[in-house]
C-alpha cells in the first residue's frame, strides 16, 4: 500500500508553471486550473484508487490499516491513497472527478455532495446499502447522501459543532460553562475584565466565522427560516436576519472577539485557546485533532446556548461520507472496499481517529467520554442543519461568507452587507 | 498544384521537392514551432474568450448568456477594487527596476567579497513566491510576528498589515517587491558587466564623474535593459497571484484582491467559469496592452539593426 500527496503537489505546479507561462499567464492559468490532473494512477486492474481529503495524523492511520487489511482479504489487490489537505482538496475535486477520476472518494454530502450528482459526478449507490445490510444502521444519515430516492454517497462519519473552552481560565475567572446568551454574555465579560481574549476565531479562510451566523439564526429564528434562507427562498434584508445580526454586534462590539481575526486562519485561532490567551472557539472537534493529546484534558467542550427558550433546539451535525465517482475503474471492488470500510469496527477506528462520530447507530462509543457527549448532543438535537456552506449555493456561501469576515470586522457595516448579501442572493437564486 | 512540372518530364518526388525547396524548407520548419503556439497559446486564448459568453459551472453543460458576463461585471464593486489593486500594484512595482538599479551600481565592484555579498542579495530570486508569502506572512503576524516585536519594543499598539483592508495590499507588494528587486538586480548587473568601458574611460578624461557619468554614459547603454526590466515587472506586476493566495486569500472581504486572484476565486470557489473567463480576457486585454508595446519596441529596435 502506498500513499502519495498528488493534490498538494499539483497545487504548488501549478504556482510554478503560472511563473513560466509569461504574457499569457491569465489564460493559460485557467485553462491550467481547470485541466490538471491530480496524480498518475497505473493502469493495473487490481489497483483501487482512493482520493481522501482526511489527511490527519489519526484518520490518516486509521486509513492506511484499513486499506492494510483491505489488501491481505483480498490478495491481488493494491490500495493506492492519495491523501491532499482539506482546502486543496476543495479545489481539486472538480478536476479529478473530470479528467481522472479516482475508484472512491471522500466528499462531503448535502448540497456539496448535489453540486456533483446533478452533474452525474457520482455513481447510483441506492442498492448498496440493502445489500450489505446498512440501510437500518444508517437510517438517520441516509437523508443527507440522497437526491429523491436515491443514494448517491455511504455517510461516514458526522461532526457536531459548538465551544471549546480552556477550563483552567474558566477556573481561574470563576464562570461554569453557559447554558443561555445571557450566562454566554457574563461569562464573555468576566473572562475580557481578567485580560483573557473571551472568544478566539481565525476567518482567513472564511468558514469558521459562518457557524457564528448559523447557530445565531437557529436559536433565534427557528430552522425552517434558517432552511429557507439557505434555500435562497428568504431575504437577507428580512427584519429577522437584520436581528441576527444585531444580536452578533453585541460581543463584537465589545471587543469580546480576537482582534485581527483576518490574520489567522482557523487553525491558527486554536493555540490562543490552548495557551489560556483566549477562553473559547466555537468549532468542531478539529480543535482537538489540532492540538497534542496532552492538551486535551483543559479543552472542554458545551453546545451553543439558549437565545429564545421558544425555539427548538437544533443543532449543526455535517455529515461526511465516501463516493464512487461515475467514471472509476473498478467500480465492484470500490463496493467492496466501501462496504468493507463500513463494517462497525473499522467505521468506529475512522472516525474515532478523527475526533469525529462514526455513521452507524450499532457502534460502541462508550470507552470514549467526549464521543458520548457528541453523540449525546447529536441524539437530543431536535432538527439538524449541515453547515453554511453545505447548505447553501456555493457562490452564495462564498459571497456570504465574506460578509461575515466583513461584519466581524467592521459591525457598523452590517447593513450594507446584509444588502450586499441580498444582491448576491436574487442573482443566484433567480 | 500550381508547381506541377510539365507533361514531358517524368514526375517524380524527388524533382517536385527540388521545385519547390524554397518555400517548402521553411513551411516544414515553421509547422512545429507554429503548431505548438497554435495549441498551446492562442487556442486557450480564443477557448477562454469563448467560454467568456457563456454561463458555465466548469463541468456541466453551458449556457450562451452573450455580453451577461461583462455587464455584470462592470457592474461588480469587487471588479474595480481589483482593478484598483491592480493599479497600486503596477505603479509600486516599478519601484522594483529603481531599486534593483541602484543595488547593482552599489555590488557592480570587483572586491573579491562581493561575490558573498551578490549571492546574499540573489536569494529572494532564489526562493519560490509561496514561501516568501509564508515568511512574510509570519512576519505580519500581530501576535508572534517579528514586525509586532518591534512595534511593542517602540512601544507601539502592533499594526495588523494582513487584517486591514488599507495596508493590506501595501503589506503584499512589500513582499512580492522584495523579490522583484532581486530579479531587476540580475538584470541590471548583467547589463552594467556589458557596459563599454573605453566609452566610461573617455567620459572620465572629458571631466564626467558620479552623478553626470551616470547619467550620461552608464545610463544611455542600459536603455534596453532597463527596458526588458520594466516591461517584465509590469506584466508580474498584473499576473501576481501566488503571494496573495498564499497571504490573504484576496481578504480580509476581498480588499487584497487583483484581477488574476478574482478569476481564480470566481472559477474555483464560487462555480463560475464563464465568469472568471469574463475577467481573464479583460486581464488579458490590459496586458496585451504591454505586450504590444513591448514587441512594437523590439521590432522597431530589430529594424533599426540592434
Amino acid at each position: 500500500m502506498t500513499d502519495r500527496s498528488a493534490t498538494t503537489t499539483s497545487n504548488s505546479r501549478r504556482c510554478i508553471s503560472r511563473r513560466a507561462l509569461g504574457a499569457a499567464v491569465a489564460v493559460l492559468g485557467m485553462a491550467a486550473a481547470i485541466t490538471l490532473p491530480t496524480g498518475v494512477y497505473a493502469a493495473d486492474e487490481q489497483t483501487l484508487v482512493v482520493n481522501s481529503d482526511r489527511s490527519g495524523a489519526g484518520q490518516k492511520a486509521a486509513m492506511n490499516k484499513i486499506a492494510a487489511d483491505f489488501e491481505a482479504k483480498n490478495p491481488g489487490v493494491k490500495v493506492t491513497i492519495n491523501y491532499s489537505d482539506v482546502e486543496s482538496y476543495k479545489t481539486s475535486i472538480r478536476n479529478f472527478l473530470v479528467t481522472n477520476p479516482p475508484d472512491v472518494a471522500f466528499w462531503f454530502t448535502g448540497a456539496r455532495m448535489k453540486t456533483f450528482t446533478k452533474r452525474n459526478l457520482f455513481d447510483d449507490m441506492s442498492g448498496f446499502f440493502a445489500e450489505n445490510n446498512l440501510t437500518n444502521v444508517m437510517k438517520p444519515w441516509l437523508p443527507a447522501v440522497s437526491e429523491g430516492d436515491k443514494q448517491y454517497m455511504m455517510p461516514t462519519n458526522f461532526t457536531t459543532w459548538g465551544f471549546f473552552y480552556n477550563k483552567q481560565v474558566f477556573e481561574k475567572v470563576g464562570v461554569a460553562p453557559p447554558a443561555t446568551w445571557d450566562e454566554l454574555m457574563a461569562a464573555a465579560a468576566k473572562i475580557k475584565a481578567s485580560g483573557v481574549t473571551p472568544f478566539t476565531i481565525g476567518t482567513r479562510d472564511l468558514w469558521a466565522n459562518a457557524l457564528w451566523f448559523d447557530y445565531l439564526d437557529m436559536r433565534m429564528n427557528g430552522l425552517d427560516f434558517h432552511m429557507q434562507l439557505m434555500d435562497g427562498k428568504a431575504s437577507y434584508t428580512d427584519p429577522r436576519v437584520k436581528a441576527v445580526f444585531a444580536k452578533w454586534g453585541e460581543p463584537i462590539g465589545k471587543g469580546y472577539f480576537l482582534d485581527n481575526a483576518s490574520s489567522y486562519g482557523w487553525q491558527e485561532a486554536i493555540p490562543f485557546l490552548a495557551q489560556g490567551k483566549a477562553a473559547m472557539y466555537l468549532l468542531g472537534p478539529y480543535v482537538l485533532t489540532s492540538l497534542p493529546a496532552e492538551a486535551h484534558g483543559n479543552i472542554g467542550f458545551f453546545p451553543f446556548p439558549v437565545i429564545d427558550p421558544s425555539v427548538p433546539k437544533a443543532e449543526e451535525i455535517s455529515v461526511n461520507g465516501v463516493t464512487i465517482p461515475s467514471g472509476a475503474k473498478n467500480k465492484p471492488l470500490a463496493r467492496s472496499f466501501l462496504a468493507f470500510l463500513a463494517q462497525p469496527d473499522n467505521l468506529k477506528a475512522f472516525a474515532l481517529g478523527g475526533a469525529v462520530l462514526p455513521a452507524r447507530t450499532d457502534v460502541d462509543i462508550t470507552g470514549d467520554a467526549f464521543a458520548q457527549s457528541q453523540m449525546a448532543l447529536a441524539k437530543n438535537a431536535q432538527g439538524s442543519a449541515q453547515f453554511y456552506d453545505r447548505d447553501t449555493d456555493p457562490e452564495m456561501a462564498q459571497v456570504g461568507m465574506k460578509g461575515f469576515q466583513e461584519f466581524l470586522a467592521n459591525p457598523k457595516r452590517s447593513d450594507t452587507v446584509l444588502e450586499r448579501l441580498e444582491a448576491a442572493r436574487q442573482r443566484i437564486f433567480k | 498544384m500550381s508547381a506541377a512540372p510539365p507533361p514531358a518530364r517524368r514526375l517524380s518526388g524527388l524533382r517536385v521537392w527540388q521545385n519547390n525547396q524554397a518555400w517548402l524548407t521553411p513551411l516544414l520548419l515553421l509547422v512545429l514551432p507554429v503548431g505548438l503556439f497554435g495549441l498551446l497559446i492562442i487556442t486557450p486564448i480564443v477557448q477562454s474568450i469563448w467560454i467568456s459568453f457563456y454561463d458555465w459551472d466548469g463541468t456541466g453543460p453551458a449556457t450562451w448568456v452573450g455580453l451577461s458576463n461583462y455587464a455584470e461585471l462592470f457592474s461588480d464593486p469587487q471588479f474595480y477594487t481589483s482593478l484598483k489593486n491592480n493599479v497600486i500594484w503596477l505603479v509600486l512595482f516599478l519601484l522594483a527596476p529603481v531599486f534593483g538599479l541602484a543595488l547593482a551600481l552599489f555590488l557592480n565592484q570587483t572586491l573579491p567579497e562581493m561575490r558573498l555579498v551578490k549571492s546574499i542579495f540573489f536569494i529572494p530570486l532564489v526562493l519560490a513566491h509561496v514561501i516568501i508569502g509564508v515568511v512574510f506572512t509570519w512576519f505580519y503576524d500581530p501576535t508572534f510576528g517579528l514586525l509586532a516585536i518591534l512595534f511593542n519594543w517602540l512601544g507601539l499598539e502592533p499594526l495588523a498589515i494582513l487584517s486591514d483592508e488599507h495596508f493590506v495590499t501595501f503589506g503584499i507588494i512589500a513582499a512580492a517587491l522584495w523579490s522583484q528587486i532581486a530579479f531587476c538586480l540580475v538584470l541590471f548587473l548583467a547589463g552594467l558587466s556589458q557596459l563599454d568601458q573605453e566609452l566610461i574611460a573617455a567620459g572620465r578624461m572629458d571631466g564626467a564623474a558620479g552623478w553626470s557619468l551616470l547619467r550620461h554614459i552608464v545610463l544611455p547603454q542600459l536603455r534596453s535593459v532597463s527596458f526588458v526590466a520594466s516591461i517584465i515587472t509590469v506584466i508580474m506586476s498584473l499576473r501576481n497571484f501566488d503571494m496573495i493566495a498564499v497571504m490573504t486569500q484576496g481578504g480580509p472581504y476581498g480588499s487584497s484582491t487583483v484581477l488574476a486572484y478574482q478569476m481564480y476565486d470566481a472559477t474555483i470557489f464560487s462555480y463560475r467559469a464563464g465568469y472568471g473567463a469574463a475577467i481573464a480576457t479583460v486581464l488579458f486585454a490590459i496586458m496585451s496592452v504591454y505586450i504590444a508595446w513591448f514587441l512594437w519596441h523590439t521590432l522597431r529596435r530589430e529594424a533599426r539593426g540592434g
